[in-house]
């Protein structure tokens, strides 16, 4: 594919590409940010090659995770050497979990509290509209996997949310995902 | 697959939060753009160790290289002087016998050589010499120690 045609569909992504990297940083804005620019880096400097094997959007995916999981490694090595963090990342973070409703703070702690694969599965599956095949393909499991993560994340997330007492969200307009489960 | 009210209800949540992500999505051009930007700071400092490690290497083995060729310089080779008059002879020949400079000159070489092997000291000789060393080397005289134990003991009564 050529570069300025793959920018153009990147750029169309950039929402759902944005979302899931936050997803895999840990709901950390400025790590998203880093680990999005990385992989436009990777991409436009041809170092990861789309091959046209899958959607553009599930290589794009799997790419991110996988930058995201190299970073996370990156970011533990720089405490151990104790480089300074970026302290106005946190003072922002703050701020916006003051502006956050309470039901979607409470929804977004019982989603941190699941297990990353679970919490991956219902985020590619809820969030970004994917199959469970699709959802496998990005985290690089078998379809086996992929169900019993959703199926068990489900489960612990519905225990939590009902423990919490969290009602609908308000920004319920969306369609369903009718073809979520293959 | 219809979705039963529970997973409705988790995917109203994660709409919700897809909304609210949008609210700080970043701009595509602005991180396209500073990727051409110079290295984060995690990896200069990754550079600076490893420039730090790589002159500290250097350095230690330039040390360790000059202690080395000190070690090996305590017993300089010399090539000594022709000592006997024969060898001097051999040494500067005459310049009527040109058919044989070439062989004295090797040979010359070879008893050169000779000599630098004959003055050749260990470098550990030291180590091996003690001051009990002269003992060591030194047979007892024996007529002597005896005389002197006949002082000591005593002398034999010769009625019993």
């Amino acid at each position: 594919m050529e570069i300025s045609k793959l920018k153009t569909e990147l750029e169309k992504l950039h929402p759902a590409s944005f979302g899931w990297a936050l997803s895999c940083c840990g709901r950390n804005r400025a790590d998203a940010e880093e680990v999005l620019q990385t992989v436009y880096l990777k991409i436009l400097q041809g170092k990861a090659i789309y091959r046209g094997e899958s959607k553009l959007q599930t290589w794009l995916f799997a790419v991110i995770r996988k930058t995201a999981i190299n970073e996370r490694r990156k970011q533990w090595l720089r405490t151990l050497i104790s480089i300074p963090g970026k302290t106005s990342d946190v003072h922002n973070e703050l701020e916006s979990e003051f502006e956050r409703s309470e039901m979607q703070q409470r929804f977004q702690q019982a989603l941190a509290q699941l297990p990353a694969r679970q919490r991956e599965t219902l985020h590619l599956v809820f969030y970004q509209d994917l199959s469970l095949s699709e959802a496998a393909e990005v985290m690089n499991i078998s379809l086996g996997s992929a169900r019993r993560h959703y199926e068990r994340g489900k489960k612990h997330l519905r225990a939590t949310l009902d423990r919490e007492g969290v009602e609908y969200g308000i920004g319920w307009s969306r369609k369903e995902n009718s073809s979520a489960v293959l | 697959m219809e979705l039963d009210g529970a997973e409705k209800r988790i995917q109203a949540l994660f709409s919700e939060l897809a909304l609210e992500d949008r609210t700080h999505l970043p701009r595509f051009e602005k991180l396209c753009t500073e990727t051409t930007n110079p290295a984060p700071l995690f990896r200069r400092a990754w550079a600076v160790t490893a420039a730090v490690v790589v002159i500290a290497a250097a350095s230690s083995f330039a040390l360790w290289s000059r202690q080395f060729q000190t070690v090996l310089n305590i017993a300089p080779l010399e090539i000594p002087a022709p000592a006997s008059p024969q060898l001097a002879s051999i040494v500067e020949p005459p310049r009527s016998q040109q058919p044989h400079r070439k062989r004295t000159i090797r040979q010359r070489s070879v008893l050169s050589e000779a000599a630098l092997l004959s003055r050749w000291q260990s470098p550990t000789q030291n180590f091996m010499q003690s001051p009990s060393s002269v003992s060591f080397n030194s047979l007892p005289q024996l007529n002597q120690s005896a005389k002197d134990l006949e002082s000591f003991l005593p002398k034999k009564e010769s009625n019993q």
